[in-house]
């Protein structure tokens, strides 16, 4: 009886085990299929969130070496941006530290977590190329070993200069729909570099990005207008802005003037000293002929024929054109006080220009103007006398 | 009453007897998020408040996109974190408080289908999620939408001698770019979905762990492979490359078994201003039902004999 017990026993164990082993084997079956369907339909999303900029950061070696080993696994776990904010805390607090070195990497990290966030670029490139840079100059010319200060100035200063300009030059690669990257790298260029040339080439493209706002534009011509022999591309981009401007309801920005009125001086003085007078004169009467033609005639006569009176009326004929910009009006009233005649009703003429358009007059033509206002205060003393 | 009709009005309720009844289910999925507010999970909210507004207040030194990207990496998180763990603890906890109060007998006594039980108590808890996360969501939106105003607001102050209307509009643009965004709900969405898949995990493995800690490490185990095994892919199969057979196994077994939870982190981008396609955010909310109905299936199976 027993045995028989504990045989039927045994069939229901071995049952009932081989039934559960049944279930499980049908679910791996599942779960396998499943995993067979869903893995080409997955590989196919994570390529279009690839395509659409969702896959920006893979957690490779050197990253798992950059983060802590919390940090790295919180951003695998979908904490990126919360650890990459942390880091940026952290960069924060080493700068108020001025632990360069320590902000150099920090910044690296937030922009390797998130390097379509423009603005990690932007605080990686102000600490190192400004910050670190003005620390280090502030303290070589304090320091009193001579090199340290050296050391300073021509190890310190360059690298985190170059190191400021690599993290802008990276971060416009890495978002180049963005104007404000490009416009980091153009002001390096600009302000640190003093070349006017790659600032100018990285003004054109950050203006051209969607969300530029006008004055990269203004800073593009700018900077093309101070770059020798390019003075007649520079003459077309700052007379198109200056002509919009004027003629458009945005008002006039100053730069713009005084970037206006160099190039003209110099266009036209490369034409009086390349150009015969007849070449001028016919240019100047031929149709279709600009005030910038008579500029140029006009600019000859003075400066090589050196006939200030024929030169005047050269003048004339310009403000009266009034395509003309309002300069030519100073400039021809400052030519007519170069006559003792004529200075006095010159002067008042200035004068009320001057309280009509003060941002055409220039720091030389203020100081020229306050020169001819002390000559015809002691004439009229005299007279007086 | 007569054998007879006895045996045809037995008859009458067995035909009556629907295999599948979605009001049967939400019966089940409701007291399931009755039961889990019962629990006081709701006092999360408290945590969540005291994170953002801080987030909110902490960090005014900053730049203004640094200052909102802050608010919003602390809200995401936050939600993430809770959305997670209510999916996970909250599902493992269910079968076996079911047994320990015998509901689970009352339920399974009556003409209740298994699948229909554990239906019903997936809906509940991912309910339960959504609640949560639409009452976080509210929260986050309404301090991000008054600190983008505030934020807007000292920008124009600082401005000397007063801002023109077109330095206005443009701050207004700028500013608002980095705050209150429709884009935002789809990471909310993201959020939501990759907490359901979750639960469907820990509902496989509830119906044949032997204890509510099992469940839960064996469930965020999963959690974590399941955000690594897009990598574990890239790494064995990189573009152009090949690797050796068993390496080629391995990265299969764990594609194959794991669910690939990275793809739902989208949120990421979603901060920094990006925006995703309405094509790319469907496949995702397809592939998540694909997810449940296999996870429910799979549940079960494993379900549908156990020894209770």
């Amino acid at each position: 009886m027993d045995i028989i017990r504990k045989e039927r026993a045994l069939s229901i164990v071995t049952k009932l085990k081989s039934y559960s082993y049944r279930r499980l084997l049908l679910s791996l079956i599942i779960l396998g299929g499943f995993g067979f369907v869903r893995i080409p339909i997955e590989m196919n999303t994570e390529k279009m969130l690839k395509e659409q900029g969702f896959r920006d950061w893979s957690p490779s070696m050197s990253a798992r070496e950059q983060l802590t080993q919390a940090s790295f696994v919180g951003s695998i776990g979908g904490f990126r941006s919360l650890i990459a904010s942390i880091y940026d805390l952290r960069a924060h607090q080493a700068f108020r530290d001025k632990d360069w070195a320590s902000v150099e990497k920090f910044r690296g990290v937030t922009t390797s977590l998130q390097p379509r966030f423009a603005k990690h670029w932007d605080l990686a490139a102000w600490d190192l190329a400004w910050n670190a840079y003005a620390y280090y100059r502030n303290k070589s010319e304090w320091a009193e070993d001579g090199v340290e200060s050296w050391q300073m100035k021509n190890i310190m200063m360059p690298r985190y200069l170059e190191k400021g300009l690599e993290f802008a030059k990276q971060g416009a690669e890495w978002v180049p729909e963005s104007y404000r990257l490009s416009m980091v790298v153009a002001d390096i260029y600009s302000q640190k570099y003093n070349d006017p040339e790659l600032a100018s080439q990285w003004y054109l493209k950050s203006s051209q990005a969607d969300d530029a706002p006008p004055y990269v534009f203004r800073a593009y011509a700018t900077h093309l207008a101070r770059c020798e022999g390019k003075e007649e591309e520079a003459y077309e981009v700052t007379s198109s802005l200056y002509r919009s401007t004027r003629f458009g309801t945005r008002a006039l920005t100053l730069t713009v003037r005084r970037d206006m009125e160099r190039l003209e001086d110099h266009i036209a003085l490369s034409a009086a000293n390349e150009m015969s007078l007849e070449q001028l004169e016919s240019a100047a009467l031929s149709n279709g002929s600009t005030y910038l033609d008579y500029a140029k005639l006009g600019m000859h006569l003075l400066e090589v024929k050196k006939d200030l009176k024929v030169a005047l009326a050269v003048y004339r004929e310009i403000v009266n054109d009034k395509k003309a910009p309002l300069f030519y009006s100073r400039k021809l009233l400052m030519f007519l006080a170069r006559n003792p005649a004529n200075q006095e009703q010159a002067y008042e003429a200035l004068k009320k220009l001057l309280k009509r358009s003060p941002e055409i007059f220039r720091r030389q033509d203020l100081i020229e103007f306050t020169k001819l206002e002390t000559s015809l205060g002691a004439s009229k003393n005299n007279r007086e006398k | 009453m007569s054998a007879d009709k006895v045996k045809s009005v037995k008859e009458d309720l067995v035909l009556q007897h629907k295999l599948f009844s979605l009001s049967r289910v939400w019966a089940i999925a409701f007291n399931t998020f009755t039961q889990l507010v019962r629990m006081k999970v709701f006092y999360f909210m408290l945590i969540f408040s005291v994170l953002i507004i801080g987030a909110n207040f902490l960090f005014l030194n900053f730049t203004f996109e640094q200052e909102l990207k802050i608010l919003k990496d602390v809200s995401f998180g936050a939600m993430t974190l809770f959305a997670s763990i209510f999916s996970i603890v909250g599902t493992a906890l269910l079968i076996p408080k079911d047994i320990e109060d015998r509901t689970l007998y009352t339920i399974l006594t009556k003409p209740v289908p298994r699948f229909e039980y554990l239906v019903g108590k997936l809906i509940g808890i991912i309910f339960l999620v959504a609640v949560s996360l639409v009452l976080m969501s509210f929260l986050f939106f309404a301090v991000l939408y008054f600190r983008q105003h505030g934020i807007l607001a000292e920008e124009i102050k600082m401005i000397r001698g007063g801002a023109t209307d077109a330095q206005k509009e443009y701050l207004k643009e700028t500013i608002f770019a980095q705050g209150v965004r429709p884009e935002l709900i789809l990471g909310v969405l993201a959020i939501f979905l990759k907490a359901a898949v979750a639960a469907g995990v820990a509902l496989v493995v509830s119906t044949f762990a032997s204890s509510t800690l099992f469940t839960i490490i064996v469930s965020l185990v999963v959690y974590f492979i399941g955000h690594a095994q897009s990598l574990a892919l890239e790494y064995y199969f990189p573009e152009g490359q090949m690797h050796g057979a068993l390496q080629r196994f391995i990265a299969g077994i764990v594609a194959v078994v794991f669910p690939n939870l990275q793809m739902f982190n989208i949120f990421d981008g979603i901060i920094t201003g990006q925006s995703i396609s309405t094509t790319l955010m469907f496949r995702l909310i397809g592939l998540t039902g694909f997810y449940l109905t296999i996870y429910s299936m799979i549940s079960w199976i494993l379900f549908a004999k156990k020894e209770l």
